[in-house]
């Protein structure tokens, strides 16, 4: 080992007193003949010319070196003060004496960049720069490097303000921002010219100044961007605490693209198209927050993909305040704005934005004169995108994806699975790469010409289908068509080549507008028709659907020829659709020429299928059991191609059982290779194809199910089988069902499916004539719940059963019944029996008898939630709470499970509906416990009250304990996005999306974060629930902030808005806070009115016993409290809530209390 | 009274035994400074170990009347407790990618900024001890620079020579860390 401390001498001195060239030199005769220090030196100076990425990062970010300051000289220029400082570095006022005294701008760019390079990329561009002459453009002098090796810029020095802020500071009409924006235009145009492109064209780039009292535009820092140009990069992008320091807002896609793609004047275009948004609407067409919010790849795709709103849709989801502030700076008001904006200026925008540059304007000079022609009054150029562009335009945006792929694939020949119908293709492939491998000259022709083809459907494909479905979802919903369309009539739009039919129209525009034609090559058209034609074959639109059919089969026939598997899936889907036999056999023919079997095979079923349905079942057998021989089962067949399920539903229609089981039960052995579904899982898809009444697949899907299922489990799959057979006739199966269902309905005491299934047995029992055993059915459910009593009543009448047996049935049950309740003692079937009476003097309507039978009911027989929520709306909340609470017991002890839980929620809702909060918390603390314990697949309720204890402790002025509770919410949202946790369905999206705002809400400390989610989330909400729990957020933010005024008119719309009957949030609060505000505000007329409109709507909407009819009384006395000499009507309206409130057990001392006082109050300053 | 400041003010006060007991302090204070700058800031960001590092110290030193000595006491037990967090992650890092395990680095962990990989952060991690056996202030440069990313200037402050020597140790102890690595490959 050679001496180290002699090893670091030598190497120190190397690298401090000489030149990586001088080294070999310096070493000889420092090293001497010591050849192991030598080496040892050499790879110590090796390793100094290395780079580490960790070890370096520091040195980049920490030797930020001299700050320059006033005062100091660089180069030719003095620096005179401070003027500017951004992400790139900072901007001086300076005065340069030679060669002529002048003061300019001096810009030093941060450290951290190569000056050499800076210095040479501006040099190669100084030419062009030095022949831009041009009012609207700041000149660019000099570049030069600072004594500290900082780059620096010296620039033509204007004073004055951006863009957007001189134009809200004067409060500029739209019209003068156009006039102003279309100079800029013609400015960055002349640069174009001279072959200059700006790259970084952004309001702080562009200033106005005042010549003779006039504004004037100019752009600055032309050609500094280019030269400090730098990889964008997530370091260059974001620092220290995810800031954003460049500005990707006014960032072209291809830009942010970043695939070194070159970046050309119609970048620029794009950027001014983000600042005539911002000139237009305030602000930005992806904010800085949403950008912020997005991290580094969500941001780039957000700018590549997502289309922005329209301007004038954007103003529409400016809240009220801000729209008002934004209109008043452009000298309108808000309606006027958005008027004004709709239409062509939001064409004109739009085009600009495109990401595909082909289709912006092709110079800023047309957008110039597209602004001209708007601000005459003549058509614009630019015109709404069509239907048919989207769909283009979606493809192009995956095409890179599929080129990437198909190279791949053109040289394996494999892994081409892309295409809807791309298994068999790929595979196909493959075997020609391997014949080509080996074989002769002819057959390597033959697969290159293959590759060719490959990589023209991999470029095609990209799934098309979903592609487009996803698509017309969009333009259903889209915000920026501005536009309902149909489904339907998005199709019809799509109707590809020919873009020539007229694009609908969405902003009532005027002029002749040029329609693009969009020529899609036909292996495009192939797939698109095919996409199409199956959508249309879903929504059962068979002669749309066929008629794209048709042409795909023409377009195939073009691309791969007549004897091609893409010909025959076309031809193929054409029968099926036409329900054309002669088209389905062409399709088979084909198919058997090919040896394609997995094809053949699914060609051979839709024809069977048909044939069934045309009850031609000696040949639909035939045809089937062909099938049958070429069919593999195989993951991604549908239910629908497996040929046994169509085989056992003709020997059904035969009456021949055992080939029916035989083939039902290979059927049932198909989808099980095919689909890698649970037991659960086909009960859904059983389900949910029964929903959409396809009752072939439903009735596999169910089977599957039920042969999965045990006795005891819930919800059994018999029971939908058995309505499946109703719905198809085949009672004989439904009566088997039923019974089935009825006897494991009763292993898991399960009493709500047991009537069911009693009902609908007996209904099965009476159509197929055993009218006798159906009676006693009947009886079984009409014991149970009025509802099935009153259909199984109306059934027997219809079939002609007399009227009088059937009244004196129900009289004598009901008769039995009160005979039952009336004995002395108290045995279970006595508590059952006035429970079953407390339902029908319920539905009679006779409360007060209802809850005495309640009373004495046994709980466990008192059905369902939605009874519970009966009897809460029509405000009877102590009694339901009350019973609820005792069910709940019952239910907890012996059978702990959803169901009790849900009751003891629905028992702590019915508390705080009268403001006992304290219990109503207890309670749902005891549920947050127990639901712990379910399942955690079906761990929905344990988050729901989880979040309902957390809302409600957030309101009671617990913020620590709430905010954990938000957050163990807010961890199982983000499991549930990432795809680590259960789906809890569709239906709860909303709800998600809500309760991330809510959770946000109360653990974001950025209010700025806040509003823009919050705005975001409004004009998300889809329902009113949704929509008035955001203005409540709105409201504690603004309430947080000081900002009272926005404050009171957030929470009174919440208060406005909020259902009626909404169980969950706390209204109560909102209103109490809103009682204070009016007081500090001195807006006691404002308080007054609310609250009497807020009484108006509980009046009208509400039960006379609600409670909430009440408190609103009671903060409306609390008000007029406060104004003097109303003080009669006050204490009517006290009188009044004690009078509603009166009307139920449990109210909590606290409310009865205050009401007194404050009727003590309006008492004595009377 | 944060611990931190008062071992610091022990240390200043003339009793530098203490500056074993300042690493436990400074790592568990780094690892919560952490968690709660991302349980406050923009989901999937990342956090630079140095700006925590300089965090830290803002929090909990600069306001006191400390000397430089005292500092350097602090940034370096923030540097070793600073690299202690990133090899402690490498290494969990590493088990995960081989499978052995599937607990889930800690969030705080997990958020740190690192572009290189466990592999190398650990042969960096083994490379320093073996410098620090043979040139222990380069050793000591190297992770005040890179585990607590104090500049050269505060560097040398923090070890009471001139920048200039600081450079000379700093170049050193980079080239030799990097010529170690790249024989251990």
């Amino acid at each position: 080992m050679p001496d180290q401390s002699r090893a670091k001498e030598i190497f120190v001195t190397a690298i401090e007193k000489y030149q990586p060239a001088q080294w070999p030199v310096f070493l000889d005769g420092a090293c001497g003949e010591d050849g192991e220090l030598r080496i040892r030196v050499e790879e110590l100076l090796a390793a100094h010319r290395q780079n580490d990425s960790f070890l370096d990062h520091q040195a980049a970010t920490i030797d930020s070196g001299v700050e320059e300051t006033s005062g100091s000289i660089i180069g030719p220029f003095k620096l005179l003060q401070k003027i500017g400082e951004g992400g790139f570095g900072v901007v001086y006022m300076a005065e340069q004496t030679k060669p002529v005294r002048r003061k300019v701008a001096l810009k030093i760019i941060k450290p951290g960049m190569d000056s050499k390079e800076v210095i040479a990329r501006f040099e190669a561009e100084r030419q062009a720069l030095a022949m831009m002459d041009h009012p609207n453009i700041a000149k660019v002098l000099d570049a030069g490097a600072t004594d500290s090796g900082r780059p620096y810029f010296a620039m033509e020095l204007v004073k004055g303000v951006t863009i957007t802020e001189y134009a809200d500071n004067n409060h500029l009409s739209t019209k003068d921002r156009l006039t102003l924006f279309a100079s800029i235009c013609r400015a960055v145009h002349h640069a174009h010219q001279k072959g200059v492109i700006h790259r970084d064209l952004k309001p702080s780039n562009v200033m106005v100044t005042l010549h003779d009292g006039k504004p004037v535009a100019k752009v600055i820092d032309f050609g500094v961007s280019k030269a400090v140009s730098q990889p964008l990069t997530e370091q260059t992008l974001f620092t220290r605490y995810g800031q954003v320091i460049g500005t990707p807002q006014y960032m072209s896609p291809e830009q942010a693209e970043m695939s070194g793609l070159d970046v050309d004047t119609r970048s620029d275009i794009y950027s001014l198209g983000v600042i005539l948004y911002e000139l237009l609407t305030g602000r930005t067409p992806f904010s800085s927050e949403q950008i912020r919010a997005a991290g580094f790849d969500e941001m780039r795709r957000l700018i590549k993909e997502q289309e922005p709103l329209r301007p004038s849709n954007a103003l529409q989801t400016l809240d009220a305040d801000t729209a008002t502030s934004v209109a008043a700076n452009r000298a309108c008001r808000p309606d006027a704005l958005h008027k004004l904006v709709r239409g062509e200026l939001d064409w004109i925008v739009m085009r600009s934005l495109e990401k595909d540059r082909n289709r912006r304007y092709d110079s800023a000079n047309s957008l110039a004169e597209d602004i001209d022609r708007h601000l005459n009054d003549e058509p614009v150029e630019a015109s709404p995108p069509s239907l048919a562009y989207r769909a283009w335009k979606s493809y192009r945006r995956n095409r890179w994806a599929c080129i990437a792929s198909a190279t791949i694939a053109a040289s394996l020949l494999i892994g081409l699975g892309l295409a809807i119908y791309g298994m068999q293709t790929s595979r196909r492939s493959e075997g020609q790469a391997i014949a080509a491998r080996v074989e002769t000259e002819k057959q390597r022709l033959r697969a290159e010409e293959f590759a060719k083809k490959a990589t023209l459907e991999a470029e095609s494909s990209k799934d098309t289908l979903d592609l487009l479905l996803g698509l017309l979802a969009k333009a259903n919903i889209n915000p920026d068509t501005g536009n309902e369309y149909t489904v339907r009539e998005a199709l019809a739009g799509l109707t590809v080549e020919n873009a020539s039919r007229p694009s609908p129209d969405t902003g009532g525009g005027t002029s002749t507008r040029r329609q693009k034609t969009q020529k899609l090559p036909p292996q495009v058209a192939v797939n698109l028709h095919l996409a199409l034609g199956k959508a249309y074959l879903r929504s059962k639109n068979d002669g749309i659907a066929a008629e794209h059919f048709a042409a795909a089969a023409s377009a195939s026939r073009n691309v791969f020829g007549e004897q091609s598997l893409e010909t025959a899936v076309c031809l193929r889907k054409l029968g099926e659709a036409r329900g054309s036999k002669e088209t389905l056999e062409q399709a088979i023919a084909i198919e058997r020429a090919l040896e394609a079997h997995e094809n053949l095979a699914v060609s051979l079923t839709v024809l069977g299928r048909w044939l069934v349905a045309q009850r031609l079942d000696e040949e639909a057998i035939q045809r089937l059991v062909e099938a049958e021989r070429y069919f593999v089962p195989r993951p991604g067949v549908s239910l629908d191609e497996i040929p046994q399920m169509h085989l056992a539903r003709v020997y059904r229609r035969r009456g021949d059982a055992p080939s029916e089981a035989k083939h039902l039960t290979l059927a049932i052995k198909a989808a099980r290779n095919s689909l890698d579904v649970d037991r659960n899982g086909w009960l859904a898809l059983g389900k949910s194809l029964r929903g959409q009444q396809r009752f072939d697949e439903s009735e596999l899907a169910l089977l599957l199910a039920d042969s999965l299922s045990s006795d005891s489990e819930a919800d059994s799959p018999a029971f939908y089988l058995g309505l499946n057979y109703m719905d198809t006739g085949n009672l004989a199966q439904a009566e088997v069902c039923f019974r089935k269902s009825i006897q494991q309905a009763k292993l898991r005491k399960d009493s709500s499916r047991i009537d069911n299934s009693e009902w609908l047995l007996a209904e099965v029992l009476v159509a197929n004539g055993n009218s006798a055993e159906a009676v006693q059915h009947f009886k079984a459910a009409l014991g149970s719940d009025h509802l099935n009593s009153q259909q199984s009543l109306a059934k027997l009448m219809v079939l002609g059963l007399d009227f009088q047996e059937i009244a004196d049935l129900l009289k004598h049950y009901r008769r039995q019944l009160e005979n039952e309740v009336s004995e002395e003692s108290a045995t279970p079937s006595k508590s059952k029996s006035a429970g079953l009476l407390a339902r029908f003097e319920f539905v009679d309507g006779n409360m007060k008898r209802c809850f005495e039978l309640l009373d004495l009911a046994n709980l466990r027989t008192l059905g369902t939630d939605t009874q519970w929520k009966l009897l809460i709306s029509r405000g009877h909340l102590a009694e339901s709470a009350s019973f609820t609470q005792n069910a709940s017991l019952l239910y907890s002890s012996r059978q702990p499970g959803k169901s009790a839980l849900w009751k003891q929620t629905t028992h702590a809702r019915a508390l705080y509906h009268l403001h006992d909060f304290e219990r109503g918390e207890a309670v749902l603390r005891d549920v947050v416990e127990k639901s712990r314990e379910l399942n955690p697949r079906d761990d929905y309720l344990h988050y729901w009250v989880t979040y309902e204890l957390a809302t409600l402790l957030h309101w009671n002025g617990q913020q620590d304990e709430a905010r954990k509770l938000f957050q163990e919410v807010a961890s199982k949202l983000e499991e549930y996005r990432e795809g680590r946790a259960v789906l809890w369905g569709d239906s709860f999206n909303d709800r998600i999306s809500q309760w991330e705002c809510e959770i946000l809400s109360k653990s974001v400390s950025e209010p700025e974060t806040m509003l823009a989610r919050l705005e975001a989330h409004l004009a998300r909400a889809s329902d009113i629930s949704g929509k008035s729990a955001v203005q409540a957020l709105f409201g504690e933010l603004y309430d947080s902030l000081g900002e009272y005024a926005a404050a009171i008119s957030a929470y009174e719309q919440n208060s406005l808005m909020l259902p009626l009957d909404f169980q969950v949030l706390p209204c109560h609060q909102i209103d109490e806070r809103l009682v204070e505000l009016y007081q500090q505000t001195d807006q006691l007329e404002r308080g007054k009115q609310h609250f009497q409109a807020l009484i108006k709507r509980r009046d009208d909407g509400l039960p006379a016993i609600h409670p909430r009819r009440a408190f609103a009384r009671v903060h409306l006395a609390k008000i007029l409290l406060q104004m003097n000499g109303q003080n009669s009507e006050t204490r009517n309206l006290l009188e009044e809530a004690q009078e509603i409130l009166s009307h139920h057990k449990t109210v909590p001392a606290h409310v009865t209390d205050e009401i007194a006082e404050l009727l003590d109050a309006a008492t004595k300053t009377s | 009274m944060n611990d931190i400041t008062q071992v610091l003010e022990q240390i200043q006060a003339g009793d530098p035994s203490l500056a074993s007991e300042l690493l436990p302090l400074v790592y568990a204070e780094l690892q919560q400074l952490a968690r709660m700058k991302l349980s406050r800031e923009i989901p999937g960001q990342t956090l630079q170990a140095t700006d925590l590092v300089h965090e830290a110290y803002l929090r909990l030193v600069q306001h006191m009347e400390t000397s430089w000595d005292t500092r350097g006491h602090f940034f370096a037990a923030a540097a070793e407790a600073m690299r202690r967090i990133l090899i402690e992650r490498a290494r969990r890092r590493k088990t995960e990618k081989h499978g052995g395990n599937l607990n889930r680095i800690s969030l705080a962990e997990d958020a740190f900024a690192v572009e290189v990989s466990p592999d190398r952060m650990l042969a960096l991690d083994e490379a320093l001890d073996r410098l620090a056996d043979e040139d222990s202030v380069a050793a000591e440069t190297v992770k005040l620079r890179a585990f607590a990313g104090l500049s050269m200037e505060e560097t040398a402050k923090a070890l009471s020579v001139a920048p200039a020597t600081a450079y000379r140790h700093w170049s050193f102890g980079r080239a030799w860390l990097i010529a170690e690595m790249t024989q251990q490959q």
